[in-house]
């Protein structure tokens, strides 16, 4: 096995783009693994708990507050 | 010298080789029943909350710029307070499986409630483009 003769000028770009892919493709499996956590159902509990959902009105007056001034 | 490289090239491609079987080693690792319920039905509740939550924002924008009559307003609030309500139970219904089930119990499936909150957030949606909100751009269209 040897190393064709025109690859060998481009050998230290190849190594470092392998390694490049490498750490790339862990990093990449990590977030996944970070955004899709595995969970008891405790950890569901309080998750669904953690949910919050605003009030109506509240909301409409959030929204008429923030609204530009009228011509 | 020869030999050197060989064993160089050898490592390479095993640990190539062996990345792939990780990766479809962890993703294809069976996740809790907790985790799949979270990505079914939690994350539905979650953007179903923020789809309902910027509504009601751009309800009152497009009030506050005199685009709906106080009449249509009246009538999005009452479509969003039980679009509010309707995610409140289904929340409490979600809480409420998850609990039974961290207790070991057989539970139904909340999947009704968070299906009927979302036939609501419809019918919301419904009326406030029939009103001509323009939900994209803050209210107005």
């Amino acid at each position: 096995m040897s190393i064709p003769p025109a690859l060998i000028p481009y050998l230290p770009t190849l190594l470092q783009l392998g390694v490049d892919t490498i750490f790339r493709s862990v990093a990449l499996w990590r977030e996944i693994q970070a955004a899709n956590p595995d969970m008891d159902w405790d950890d569901f509990v309080a998750q669904v708990e953690a949910i919050r959902i605003g009030d109506a009105d509240e909301l409409i007056q959030e929204g008429q507050s923030g609204a530009p001034p009228q011509p | 010298m020869r030999r050197q490289g060989c064993a160089w090239y050898g490592l390479v491609a095993v640990a190539l080789a062996i990345l792939p079987l990780l990766g479809c080693a962890g993703n294809t690792k069976p996740r809790t029943a907790a985790a799949e319920a979270w990505a079914t039905w939690g994350t539905a509740l979650q953007v179903s909350t923020v789809v309902y939550e910027s509504t009601m924002v751009a309800v009152g924008r497009a009030s506050a710029a005199g685009a709906i009559t106080p009449e249509q307003k009246a009538k999005l609030r009452d479509a969003g307070k039980a679009v509010e309500l309707s995610l409140e139970a289904a929340r409490a219904a979600l809480a409420a499986y998850g609990r039974a089930m961290a207790a070991g119990e057989t539970a139904p499936s909340p999947s009704e409630l968070v299906l009927a909150a979302h036939r609501e957030i419809l019918g919301l949606l419904a009326l406030a483009s029939k009103y001509g909100l323009d939900l994209t751009s803050g209210g107005v269209s």
